[in-house]
């Protein structure tokens, strides 16, 4: 083993050094651009499509028993299954949007159907006498006590989202990508494109989950008048 | 406008008889006290009226779509203002000033647009009586509305009801003698089944 321990283990500061120039590369912010809209969109769709269910869920038991065998098996099937299974029928391309989104759909989706439930019978109650419209029980019972619900699950999903479509880049190899990069990395054995490449996702990641979460709390903040 | 009439109500929860065979009359446009000892029935009465619970059986009615209620609960949206609570049940039909001036009438001019869960237990017995009142319905449901006042601001409270409430079917729910004499109209004594 002439390489030595180099090759398993770069020092930080040959990372740094790889990470200030690796941004200068042709094509950088284009791999960054590719991963980051996959993903980010099949976060999004998850969520729409995991709030909508929750609340049709929330009023038709019926809806929620039909869903429940979908959800479960989404949770409990590993991630590297549902990538190579999926490949079957995906192009890599579309990869790790679906991967992201099956990530952060069922935590979503839950999340959001416990809050619905949480919500106070006795204030259901009073917008009922009152004949309160559908738009602003919404606004002023329903939407600020499942707001706590919605939030968690999008901290919890975000980095999840980030984490599993990466998996599924590096194992569908689409061109472009920042999964294409990692596994480049690791075929020619370049440790410190792969750690710098690692924190450049983490980045991301974070980065993105406080923005996307600052946004949302304003959000909320500006829907109704307290 | 049609009196509220009951007959012959019966609800029991599990094997407890609450109501058996109630048979009453509300007038339109006039109050009705009810008075009974605590467990008797008389929240149930109320919520079956307003249709949130179902006798076993016998017949209510009257009972118009637009009606107003002080729970015997808050039922407040407690991290929203006094004044936003009110708007829920008004929408734009009434103004922002005209609820801050009901407000007030109440003495609660200084806590007009802080969320309402800092509120004590008497500031927010009077924001449920204003919200029932600017919520104008047909008939006015009040479950021990007065609660937790002291003398001269349940004097006060009632009469700010008596005013803005006037022509309109209250039934209202107390353990206060004195109170059903302030209010007027009618007292029924409930007795336990
Ligand atoms: N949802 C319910 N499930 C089971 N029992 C109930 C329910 N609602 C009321 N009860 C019972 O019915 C009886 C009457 O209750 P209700 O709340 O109508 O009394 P009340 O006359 O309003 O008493 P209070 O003056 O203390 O408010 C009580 O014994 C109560 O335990
Ligand atoms: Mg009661």
């Amino acid at each position: 083993m002439l390489l030595g321990q180099k090759l398993l283990l770069v020092s930080p500061i040959e990372v740094l050094k790889r990470l200030t120039t690796i941004w200068m590369e042709a094509g950088f912010w284009d791999t960054v651009a590719f991963s980051f809209t996959r993903i980010v969109l099949g976060f999004f769709l998850a969520l729409i499509l995991g709030i909508l269910l929750a609340f049709i869920s929330g009023r038709l038991r019926v809806v929620e028993v039909l869903l429940w065998p979908f959800v479960i098996v989404i949770k409990s099937v590993p991630v590297a299954s549902f990538i190579i299974i999926s490949l079957i029928w995906l192009s890599a391309k579309e990869l790790s949007t679906f991967i992201s989104f099956l990530m952060v759909f069922p935590i979503v989706y839950t999340n959001v159907l416990q809050g619905f439930k949480n919500v106070d019978k006795k204030l259901i109650e009073a917008v009922k006498v009152f004949g309160v419209s559908w738009r602003r029980s919404l606004l002023y019972v329903y939407i600020p006590q499942i707001k706590p619900f919605l939030i968690s699950a999008c901290s919890v999903s975000l980095g999840m989202s980030w984490k599993a479509g990466i998996a599924a880049e590096v194992i569908g190899i689409p061109q472009g990508s920042i999964g294409e990069m990692l596994y480049d990395a690791k075929v020619y054995l370049n440790t410190s494109d792969l750690f710098a490449w690692t924190v450049i996702i983490v980045l991301i990641s974070v980065l993105f989950e406080k923005m996307f979460l600052l946004l949302l709390k304003k959000y909320f903040e500006g829907l109704v008048k307290v | 406008m049609n009196d509220i009439v009951t007959t012959k109500l019966s609800k029991s929860f599990g094997k407890k008889a609450v109501l058996k065979d109630f048979t009453a009359t509300f007038k339109a446009g006039k109050v009705t006290n009810i008075m009974g000892s605590s467990g008797c029935g008389k929240t149930t009465l109320l919520n079956i009226l307003m249709g949130l619970e179902k006798a076993d059986s016998g017949r209510v009615s009257g009972v118009p779509n637009h009606i107003s209620a002080v729970f015997q609960e808050y039922r407040l949206c407690e991290e929203f203002s006094a004044v936003s609570n009110i708007l829920m049940v008004t929408g734009k039909r009434v103004k922002t000033s005209e609820i801050e001036r009901h407000l007030r009438m109440l003495g609660l001019g200084d806590s007009l647009h802080e969320p309402v869960q800092g509120l004590s237990g008497g500031m927010k017995q009077r924001v449920v009586l204003v919200r029932a009142v600017l919520h104008n319905g047909d008939v006015l449901f009040l479950d021990e509305a007065f609660k937790g006042l002291d003398i001269d601001t349940k004097s006060k409270a009632i009469i700010y009801v008596r005013e803005h409430a006037q022509g309109k079917t209250i039934i209202n729910i107390t353990h206060d003698l004195q109170e059903t004499a302030q209010m007027g109209g009618k007292l029924i004594k409930m007795e336990n089944q």
